[in-house]
């Protein structure tokens, strides 16, 4: 038997009609900071105060552990005591496990075993830890499906509906969860635009981490450059893209205070997840980088590719390092950067770059895994791959622009 | 406590916020800074302070014509708890820089730590209390008639 959707509906006011007895509805004050936290005029203020919030814990927890205690034990006792007893001084050996010679601090040394664990331990960690904590108290209160509602509006407008505010989130963490989650989008047109838009636009936490250690004043211009990228080429593909956008309905739970030892369990599985994955990359990537150092393969790529990275991005040459390194690992790459000369705007410029150039390794390998879902690899990685050059040369060349127009480019 | 007495306390309440909330957007605007006595427009986020301030503010404002007291009431709770973020993640800023020292000392001295707890503070920090009270006294007094509304 076959129904329209004017008889289904009859139907379903039928059985409720039998089924379901209405009570009296009490009316407390939970439950109506519960309807204004999803309610646009009251529940955008607050959403801006719960980001705010985010966004001041972060730079308060992490600014204690970073610059409180691993600037110090890196810069004062680990980098002085490894010149020291470290052997071959001056060998290929000694330069990239402990980097330059005289550095004074753990940045600029540029070895696995110095930038490469201070970036990992002492600049992402922290910040990892703060990020996912607060992620999962949201998570755990209940506030999550509340920004979902509040957002919905907004990326209607771009094909997507408001859960995809989920893996966007997860995303500010690390690109790979935040990909994994786009499975639980309706279509394979969304699921695959919230990938390419994730792994270009939103830079993961260590990435934040890393800006918000050693650029803190141009963060929120790096973000916000970002996010209009990811509604104005999430517009545009909603438009290319052929497929649906369908509606969808949503569960949003009561507020609940979150229990210390669920917090604890979710947020030990993220951290351990973190160290895992993570800190080989950064030590691999710190290596690898020194390697091609030392043959020659950084300063030849530099002077191929340097008609394009000073000519359409306005960026300086050496810029061609840390992008390497950026497959690997963002928030290293970023790291990389600030030991170059160049100005403010080419700092800013060259972060953009290194967001929307190209996914880390990690990001990449998962898009192929999801890409299965999601209408074949081939098919994922060959849209994802176009969109990436057009972003890149687009995005980044309308940066230069801006800069050249402002008469600080 | 009276509608009328508690209509003026949002009042109250929200002329407090929204001052130092519309001060706070208009220097970071003008990219300058301002201490007064104890208070200070100062520091990173100056501006989101602000925004967030003056909507609390404004929460409270509109609360007052609210007719439904479950409303008013809960309406009073959130810009309570927004203000509370802001002045709570100011007072863990706060702790938490006030511990480790400087160079290659791993502690700050007991003269340094004291230090980092004297005035001039941001709005929010004495609006903190003030909010604490206010929806205590919600909860207290409020209470008693949820669900009769």
């Amino acid at each position: 038997m076959k129904l329209d959707t004017e008889k289904r509906w009859e139907l379903i006011d039928k059985l409720a009609r039998e089924t379901v007895e209405y009570g009296a509805e009490k009316t407390t004050i939970t439950t109506v900071l519960a309807e204004l936290t999803v309610k646009p005029l009251t529940g955008i203020p607050f959403a801006v105060a719960v980001l705010y919030g985010f966004w001041a814990f972060f730079n308060a927890f992490a600014g204690f552990f970073t610059d409180g205690f691993f600037v110090p034990l890196f810069d004062e006792h680990w980098l002085p005591w490894l010149q020291r007893v470290f052997p071959l001084e001056g060998s290929w050996l000694y330069y990239v496990f402990v980097g330059e010679p005289g550095a004074q601090n753990s940045f600029e040394a540029f070895g696995i075993l110095t930038s490469g664990l201070f970036v990992a331990l002492g600049v992402v960690f922290p910040a990892i830890v703060a990020f996912y904590l607060v992620i999962t108290i949201l998570e755990d209160s209940g506030y999550m499906p509340r920004l979902a509602v509040l957002v919905d509006t907004v990326l209607h407008k771009i094909g997507l509906h408001g859960f995809a505010v989920v893996p966007m989130i997860l995303s500010l963490g690390c690109n790979v969860p935040g990909v994994a989650s786009t499975r639980t989008l309706e279509t394979k047109k969304q699921r695959f635009m919230m990938m390419v838009l994730l792994s270009i636009f939103i830079p993961c936490g260590a990435q934040i981490g890393v800006m918000l250690s050693l650029i803190p004043e141009y963060f929120g211009y790096i973000m916000l450059y970002l996010l209009a990228g990811f509604f104005l080429f999430g517009y545009l593909l909603d438009r290319i893209i052929p497929g649906k956008s369908p509606e969808i309905m949503t569960d949003v739970p009561p507020f609940r205070i979150p229990t210390v030892s669920n917090v604890t369990r979710k947020l030990g599985v993220k951290v351990k997840g973190f160290l895992t994955n993570a800190i080989p990359f950064v030590l691999l990537g710190v290596g690898l980088v020194n390697l091609l150092y030392l043959g020659g393969v950084i300063s030849r790529l530099s002077n191929f590719l340097a008609p394009v990275i000073t000519g359409w991005f306005g960026v300086p040459k050496e810029t061609v390092a840390p992008l390497i390194a950026g497959f690997l690992r963002k928030d290293l790459a970023v790291a990389q950067l600030t030991a170059i000369q160049m100005s403010n705007f080419q700092l800013i410029t060259s972060v953009v770059l290194i967001s929307i150039y190209f996914p880390c390794i990690a990001t990449f390998s998962m898009i192929i895994k999801e890409g299965r879902r999601s209408g074949g690899v081939i098919k994922v990685l060959g849209g994802s791959l176009l969109t990436l050059g057009a972003v890149v040369f687009l995005w980044g060349g309308l940066l230069h622009l801006i800069g050249i127009l402002l008469g600080v480019a | 406590m009276s509608k009328r007495t508690f209509s003026s306390l949002l009042a109250l309440m929200g002329v407090l916020t929204v001052i130092p909330g519309l001060l706070g957007i208009m220097l970071s605007l003008t990219g300058s800074s301002f201490t007064w006595g104890i208070i200070t427009f100062a520091g990173e986020f100056v501006l989101w302070r602000g925004l967030i301030l003056t909507a609390a503010g404004a929460l409270f404002l509109v609360a007052i014509n609210e007719a439904n007291p479950v409303q008013k009431r809960a309406q009073a709770v959130l810009a309570s708890l927004m203000i509370w973020i802001v002045g709570g993640m100011e007072i863990l800023s706060v702790v938490l820089s006030s511990v480790p020292g400087e160079g290659a000392r791993w502690l700050t001295t007991l003269e340094g730590f004291i230090a980092s707890y004297q005035e001039p503070v941001i709005p929010s920090i004495l609006l903190l209390p003030i909010t604490l009270g206010l929806v205590l006294f919600i909860y207290l007094d409020g209470g008693k008639n949820e669900g009769k509304e």
